[in-house]
């Protein structure tokens, strides 16, 4: 959108940290980008050297030399230095952009691992949505700072010197008037920008993006349009798209006279100098020099070059608005890779075999607390679990019974106490995941095909094997009922399941699954008598021979287990 | 090419006067700066020349120095002036868009506003309007600003010399035109595919995210992490062409640029030999030289640009067609109204499919409710529920039978009438961002303070919304974040409520609500709406017990086949 739109107003500290992972972030690609800098704006610094072979030249005509053969030569200098500046300019962008490539190609790299090990059981985990964001927005909106910001910025500190010093070889008055103007542009500029800053401070209290109210709109459509409310809820979208127009606008007639000040300062210096160099060469003054009047060739060169100190500090302008979103996006970024994560246990050296021999678990003196502010959700808790064997944990909801599932499968480590598999081979949590089937509470579907979202991409598994699977979880039915069968697409855009249709694909996924302890969280929540009753007989046939551990509020699935854990408040159990 | 048109009539129409103006300015103020250019050097060569011959006291300065302070006053004022007003413009096309989408899709069926639902579909469709957001400011702004003020300059250095003006502009023309129109044919494609790679990427970590402790557990963890990482690099691979084009436009661009200021010299040098042109003239066509190329500077990044924008455009066209009210549908239909002991709604032999499924969800169902009555709808989730309310509603796709309401057939009817005698509030309704009595006000936008509060009332929120400290006027932010989910269903309900339709179709009404309150709630709505017919749709047991008819949809044997509907009188 509009660079000078930015909807996110960001606090100071929260700038800085947004600065530091910038700079940690650049790190190794810190040269490759300054080298890029410097490249651009050496070439930037061709144009006075050639705005001189064309003062000269000139200059030359004017004086009266007369044949247009003494061109060629200049000609010939200003058209190598345009190859120079061309290839420069072109080698200074090609760097930018790879190094700026490098840069995000790790930053998504180490998203990916972060994402990868982040506990689902640490509170500040960012959501799929944030994820995203994070991965697409995010890491996007460094681009332009990284391409952009070095050379422009670097740019606007070398060149009005290097121009400066030109122009103060020929004319120290010239000089002065550059000298005078330049300077006052910043101040000027960062005082329009605060007061720019307190008008949308006063606008934006409470303004959503235009983007927001639609999306806001459109995600409840349906409900508008069976409220017959189609004609009234776009008027409410009009009218608020309209505010956040003027807000807008009353925040860009501020923000825009900081480069009005620009222009009126480049605009006054240009046409002093030019007015200075006119009258000097009249012979009206008589200073500014140091020995000699100004020539016609000084007085041209200095002409052409005053524009060139005060073009940089516009680019430089323009640059700024990418340094300020992608601070901000860096700052969502640092929040994801802060240290201030809990990671999923691993152990890199040992992990046990997919096995479905049943599975012991051993729990002892555990503890658990989701975010140091909380309370602890276990706290002491004990239990023991024979290879085989039925469990049901019960209790009111909130007890803590999805954390200790997710403990056992090692989606998180306990603050205190351990949980062991004894047998058939000892395992920690760490190691054990191969032989564990998770059946969570809401399964997920990849955006793919039944297929492959029962065999997770997998290979090695035939459609007989996909089939007795669905028989085992009583969804071969479900599955023939779909057009494309096996290959109808689930996920975004896809097929949606309901809620048993989703308990009974993943049992038929579990069941693909080599496993020795099954771990199902709430399978037959919300579901009616008539579909609980498929879901917990397709739970029994995936569980025989193997260790079946299930949180339910449902009396009927706790019945068909061997043992009832009841959980209660204070994270004992009572047998 | 041609959404690209519709879309700036689109802009121009929004703000006719603010899009021409912007153009002007921005034109006015480019040659202004050029002008300024020229003049001062015309200045001080004149001025030169004049000293040389020891003129300079009779030099007459005072026409030149003005022309030099008007226009850098001309410069500053019109650059102020020329980014006020296309920002104007382009805010106003931002909103025109999206106005126009939200028309467009108001008009869509319901099966594809469910998948509006998922917020991927949204940020592609949010993301494809911004890139359209450019295309006045960042595309036809620059390009009308080079090819207007190219030719304002040859033609006001014409009468100098056609030569001298014809060759250098001519050469920068057909320089820039080169760069745009190659990067104009390359970029669009990598453009495409740079996005499409990038929707990918978004998706893929939203699975990441969500599927995090199946693959884990499955071990499928790494093999899914490497898709994502996949798809960045086909997303790298399209910009690094994008990035050579861009390169290879610039270095044209610059090129030819630099090309004319040396033409510039050589013809005017050689003007000057044969005394066809004075010295200030040489200078003059030298500086206007440097001044247009920056005419030309933003062109090739503006084209870069539109490869987005065609993309966008080719994607959201359709859906940008002139917004046209509900209210302007033409109706010659007659007030369907019940006629004393007739029902009000009449279903026979309807069926239907839910979503893409084979089998019908709904077969061969027929029922007719009178006003005043309450009927239930019970059985097993996957027994068709919902999607019979969506039948009777029109969300679903009917395939045999009808509807009728007050006699008249549901199927044509236009939206508003059959809308205003007919509710359904649906399993997952949706709060918006905005107040509470705007939401409310959706269904009733002349209802008076008093009727909101007592709709409120009706669903047991009053004393909440009470505790706010605005009130009715208490702001909720998007999808009505902030609200329990309880609230929010409460919320939809006093809507539904305040349209006070002859026909009531509720799904689930109580979800998320304590079953006590879920029974206060309902048994208020009834009292609110004594008139109307109501259906609704539950799996409690005692929510059965406030209805006069039960409807038990429940199929035998297999939970995905379905039977006739059973009639329990009670």
């Amino acid at each position: 959108m509009l660079s000078e739109v930015s909807d996110q107003e960001i606090t100071e500290p929260e700038a800085d940290r947004g600065d530091a992972f910038l700079a940690a972030a650049l790190r190794g690609e810190a040269t490759t980008l300054k080298r890029a800098s410097w490249l651009a704006a050496v070439g930037e610094s061709i144009w006075p050297v050639q705005a001189y072979v064309l003062a000269s030249a000139i200059g030359a005509m004017v004086g009266g030399a007369d044949t247009t053969q003494d061109l060629w030569t200049p000609a010939l200098v200003f058209a190598a230095l345009a190859l120079v500046r061309t290839v420069l300019g072109a080698a200074a962008s090609r760097l930018a952009f790879l190094g700026a490539e490098r840069v995000k190609s790790r930053l998504r790299q180490r998203l990916v691992e972060r994402l990868g090990q982040w506990s689902p059981l640490d509170g500040h985990k960012p959501d799929s949505g944030e994820a995203a964001a994070l991965f697409g927005e995010s890491i996007e909106a460094l681009d332009p700072y990284l391409v952009r910001y070095g050379p422009a910025r670097l740019r606007a500190t070398i060149e009005p010197l290097f121009v400066l010093a030109l122009v103060l070889s020929q004319s120290w008055a010239a000089a002065l008037i550059l000298l005078f103007t330049g300077p006052l542009i910043p101040v000027f500029m960062a005082l329009i920008g605060s007061r720019a800053r307190a008008a949308s401070e006063a606008q934006m209290v409470e303004i959503l993006s235009i983007n927001r109210y639609l999306a806001d709109r459109l995600s409840g459509l349906a409900d508008i349009k069976l409220l017959g409310a189609v004609d009234t809820a776009g008027a409410q979208f009009s009218s608020q798209a309209m505010g956040v127009k003027r807000a807008t606008m009353a925040v860009l007639r501020v923000a825009f006279l900081s480069s009005a000040v620009l222009e009126l300062f480049a605009a006054v210096g240009v046409a002093l100098v030019a007015v200075y160099v006119g009258f000097s060469l009249l012979g009206m003054l008589h200073f500014g020099t140091y020995s000699a009047p100004l020539t016609f060739q000084t007085g041209l060169f200095v002409l052409m070059l005053s524009p060139e100190f005060y073009a940089p500090l516009r680019g430089f302008a323009a640059a700024y608005h990418d340094r300020a979103s992608a601070t901000a996006a860096a700052g969502a970024l640092e929040r994801a890779f802060g240290s201030d994560f809990v990671a999923i246990p691993t152990d890199p050296d040992r992990s046990a075999a997919a096995d479905d021999a049943a599975t012991g678990v051993q729990i002892r003196n555990l503890g658990f607390r989701h975010t140091t502010e909380l309370p602890r959700v276990l706290d002491g808790f004990d239990l023991e679990i024979a290879p085989g064997e039925w469990v049901a944990l019960t209790g009111p909801s909130g007890v803590g019974k999805t954390t200790l599932l997710s403990l056992i499968a090692g989606l998180g480590a306990p603050e205190e106490g351990e949980i062991a598999f004894p047998s058939p081979s000892k395992d920690r949590p760490a190691t054990a995941r191969p032989r564990i089937a998770w059946l969570p509470q809401h399964p997920f579907f990849f955006r793919g095909t039944i297929r492959q979202n029962l065999t997770l991409g997998r290979g090695g598994i035939t459609d007989a094997e996909i089939g007795s699977a669905l028989e085992l979880a009583q969804a071969a039915r479900l599955v023939a009922s779909l057009p494309r069968g096996l290959s109808t697409m689930l996920g975004e855009g896809g097929t949606g399941v309901s809620g048993g249709e989703a308990q009974r694909l993943a049992i038929a996924r579990a069941a693909l699954a080599k496993a020795g302890l099954v771990i199902a969280d709430e399978p037959t929540a919300h579901l009616d008598p008539a579909t609980a009753e498929a879901v917990r007989g397709g739970l029994a046939r995936l569980a025989a021979g193997r260790t079946l551990i299930v949180a339910t509020h449902d009396p009927v699935l706790a019945a068909a287990m061997a043992r009832e854990v009841v959980m209660t408040a204070t994270g004992k159990a009572r047998p | 090419m041609r959404h690209l048109v519709r879309l700036l009539r689109l802009a121009f129409e929004r703000a006719p006067l603010a899009f021409v103006l912007g153009l002007l300015v921005s034109l006015a103020t480019a040659l202004a700066g050029i002008a300024l250019l020229g003049v001062a050097g015309w200045f001080i060569t004149a001025s030169a020349l004049a000293g040389i011959a020891g003129a300079g006291l009779m030099f007459e300065f005072f026409r030149p120095s003005a022309s030099i302070r008007g226009l850098a006053v001309l410069r500053t004022f019109g650059r102020y002036g020329e980014r006020l007003i296309t920002h104007e413009t382009t805010l106003s096309f931002i909103v025109g868009i999206r106005e126009r989408l939200f028309y467009s899709f108001a008009r869509a069926d319901f099966g594809k506003l469910a998948r509006l639902r998922s917020g991927e579909m949204l940020a592609r469709l949010t993301s494809d309007a911004d890139n359209l957001d450019g295309l006045y400011l960042r595309g036809l702004l620059p390009a009308f600003t080079a090819v207007v003020g190219l030719a304002a300059i040859a033609l006001s250095l014409m009468y100098v010399s056609p030569l001298i003006a014809l060759g250098f502009v001519g050469v920068l023309a057909l320089a820039v035109l080169v760069a745009v129109l190659l990067v104009l044919r390359a970029a669009p494609r990598d453009a495409r595919l740079a996005t499409l790679a990038l929707e990918s990427l978004r998706l893929r970590a939203i699975d990441l995210v969500r599927g995090q402790a199946e693959l884990l557990l499955a071990g499928r963890l790494e093999a899914h992490s490497k898709t994502v990482l996949d798809a960045d690099r086909r997303r790298h691979l399209s910009a690094n062409r994008l990035n050579l084009i861009e390169i290879a436009g610039n270095a044209a661009s610059l090129l030819g640029a630099q090309a004319s200021i040396l033409i510039a010299l050589l013809l005017g040098a050689s003007a000057l030999h044969q005394g066809k042109i004075d010295a200030p003239g040489v200078v003059v066509f030298v500086l206007v030289a440097i001044g247009a190329s920056e005419l030309t500077a933003p062109l090739v990044a503006a084209a870069l640009g539109t490869g987005r924008t065609l993309l966008a455009a080719r994607r959201i066209a359709p859906r940008l067609s002139e917004p046209s009210l509900i209210a302007a549908d033409p109706v010659e239909f007659g007030q369907p109204a019940a006629e004393p002991g007739m029902p009000i709604l009449q279903i026979s032999g309807l069926s239907g499919r839910s979503g893409q499924a084979v089998d019908l969800a709904v077969r061969d169902f027929s029922l007719a409710v009178a006003a005043r009555e309450r009927v239930a709808l019970v059985g097993p989730s996957g027994s068709g529920k919902s999607t019979l309310l969506g039948l009777i509603a029109g969300t679903q796709v009917v395939e045999g039978g009808m509807v009728l309401l007050g006699g008249i057939t549901v199927s044509g009817m236009p939206d508003r009438v059959l809308r205003e005698q007919m509710v359904l509030l649906p399993q997952k309704s949706a709060v918006f961002a905005g107040s509470v009595s705007d939401n409310l006000r959706l269904a009733q936008p002349r209802a008076t303070d008093t009727e909101l509060w007592a709709a409120l009332e009706t669903a047991q929120l009053a004393e909440f919304i009470r505790t706010l400290p605005d009130g009715l006027e208490h702001k909720l932010q998007e999808g009505g974040k902030g609200l329990s989910g309880g609230q929010r269903r409460r919320l939809a309900l006093a809507r539904a409520v305040l349209r006070r339709p002859p026909v009531l179709l509720m799904d689930e009404p109580t979800e998320g609500m304590q079953e006590e309150l879920g029974l206060a709630v309902l048994s208020a709505v009834f009292a609110a709406l004594p008139e109307t017919a109501i259906v609704f749709a539950t799996h409690r047991k005692s929510e059965e017990r406030l209805a006069n008819r039960v409807i038990d949809l429940a199929p035998a044997g297999d939970v995905t086949s379905d039977r006739g509907a059973i009639t329990i009188p009670i």
